[in-house]
């Protein structure tokens, strides 16, 4: 009792309101509950460490007895196909390789390109190997053109150098597309590419082929 | 507890690149129907397990990489069928619009809907009775009682006390008992 007046004393201190309020529980209790609670939680006890069977055989003698077999069914094969149609569906995710159709045509544009090149190339060898009558001062000169024009080779973008070739290619495309029964042969290709390294190849092939499959 | 020696031979195949394919058929095959009926307790329509199996199966290809062997291989099997359970019925709840006991209910309506379906039979008074408890408590009864899960075992696939299974399970079995005797 003493306890309960210091408890109330000490509340009416900190908060004269709340001292008012009737101190009842609101919450209800179901029926029975506390009649019963002993016996469930001796059950409880009884089923520590006990196995699934043991346990439920304290808990529902009743539900103990019932075939635990559900009783739905399953179509026939089911679980036979169950492990390849989840295989399917794991393939289907894995992304195809795309062979492009115009795997020749842009094979043929890159030749052309390199054609370009070497013609560029070579034109600006052959001009600054011409004789000069002052020697020195047409070395000089052609020192100066031929670095100009590698320089301007060097300057134009590759997207200059497409539109040029495209220019050129759509000739030999146009013909291919009025032509049809004419085939690119392989020792034309082959020529064609003769002095194109294979690492460069590669690297063109490789990036037009990221190209296509992050349009797709 | 750790990983059987069996499992932990399936995982090697299934780890190694050449022999991926095989350790993961292993694995499906062995635990196929232990998955496939934890599911359909849950869901009840063999269609709606079927789609969530294989939704499960898959997460098992792409994760089981990660599995740690901390636990036993078939805790993290059902923990991941458990959690893809729970997720395509709130998703039901969500497309349906409807309230999780309309879902319950038309889950019952499921189990009555079978053409096999009897309802003088005490194997289908479970099930409906099974459905009138809330979705966790179905799990917890289910792999009690149908799979006879240890509860340390079911705590580490719930993330839950083995206390408050101990406690759910034993209200589950209370309510069944009730159902099955008043119906």
């Amino acid at each position: 009792m003493t306890n309960r007046s210091e408890i109330l004393n000490e509340l009416l201190e900190l908060s004269p309101e709340l001292a008012r309020l009737n101190p009842q529980n609101p919450y209800k209790v179901p029926s029975g509950y506390f009649e019963g609670l002993t016996a469930a939680v001796m059950t409880r006890v009884k089923a520590e460490g006990a196995s699934a069977s043991e346990e439920l055989e304290l808990l529902s003698p009743l539900l103990n007895k019932l075939d635990k077999k559900a009783p739905f069914t399953v179509p026939d094969s089911y679980f036979g196909e169950l492990t390849a149609n989840t295989l399917n569906k794991l393939g289907k995710k894995e992304p195809a390789k795309i062979i492009s159709a115009s795997f020749t045509k842009r094979i043929f544009r890159y030749a052309a390109a390199a054609v370009v090149i070497g013609l560029i190339a070579a034109g600006t060898w052959l001009f600054v190997k011409q004789p000069s009558i002052n020697t020195d001062t047409a070395q000089k000169e052609n020192s100066t053109v031929e670095n100009n024009i590698l320089q301007k080779i060097q300057d134009i973008s590759d997207s200059e150098m497409n539109n040029y070739i495209e220019g050129s290619s759509n000739n030999f495309f146009a013909f291919e597309n009025t032509n049809p029964g004419a085939d690119i042969k392989d020792d034309d290709v082959a020529l064609m590419l003769a002095n194109v390294p294979d690492e460069e190849l590669q690297q063109y092939i490789e990036q037009h082929n990221s190209i296509k499959e992050a349009i797709n | 507890m750790a990983v059987t020696t069996e499992d932990i031979n399936l995982l090697a195949q299934f780890r190694e690149p050449s022999t991926k394919e095989a350790g993961y058929t292993a694995i499906v095959k062995k635990y196929q129907e232990k998955l496939y009926w934890h599911i359909r307790r849950m869901l009840i329509d063999h269609d709606d397990t079927n789609d969530a199996l294989q939704n499960v199966l898959i997460r098992v290809w792409n994760g089981l990489a990660n599995f740690r062997e901390d636990a036993q291989l078939y805790t993290w099997l059902y923990r991941v069928a458990t959690n893809e359970c729970l997720t395509f019925l709130e998703q039901k709840k969500k497309k349906a619009t409807v309230s999780m006991n309309e879902i319950e209910s038309g889950l019952s309506n499921t189990i009555k809907a079978d053409k096999h379906f009897d309802p003088n039979k005490l194997e289908w008074k479970l099930q409906l009775a099974i459905q009138q408890l809330p979705e966790k408590q179905r799990v917890v009864f289910s792999l009690r009682y149908y799979d006879e899960m240890p509860y340390e075992e079911m705590s580490r696939v719930l993330e839950t006390s083995e206390g408050a299974l101990k406690a759910s399970y034993h209200h589950a079995v209370k309510k069944i008992e009730e159902f099955i005797l008043n119906n």
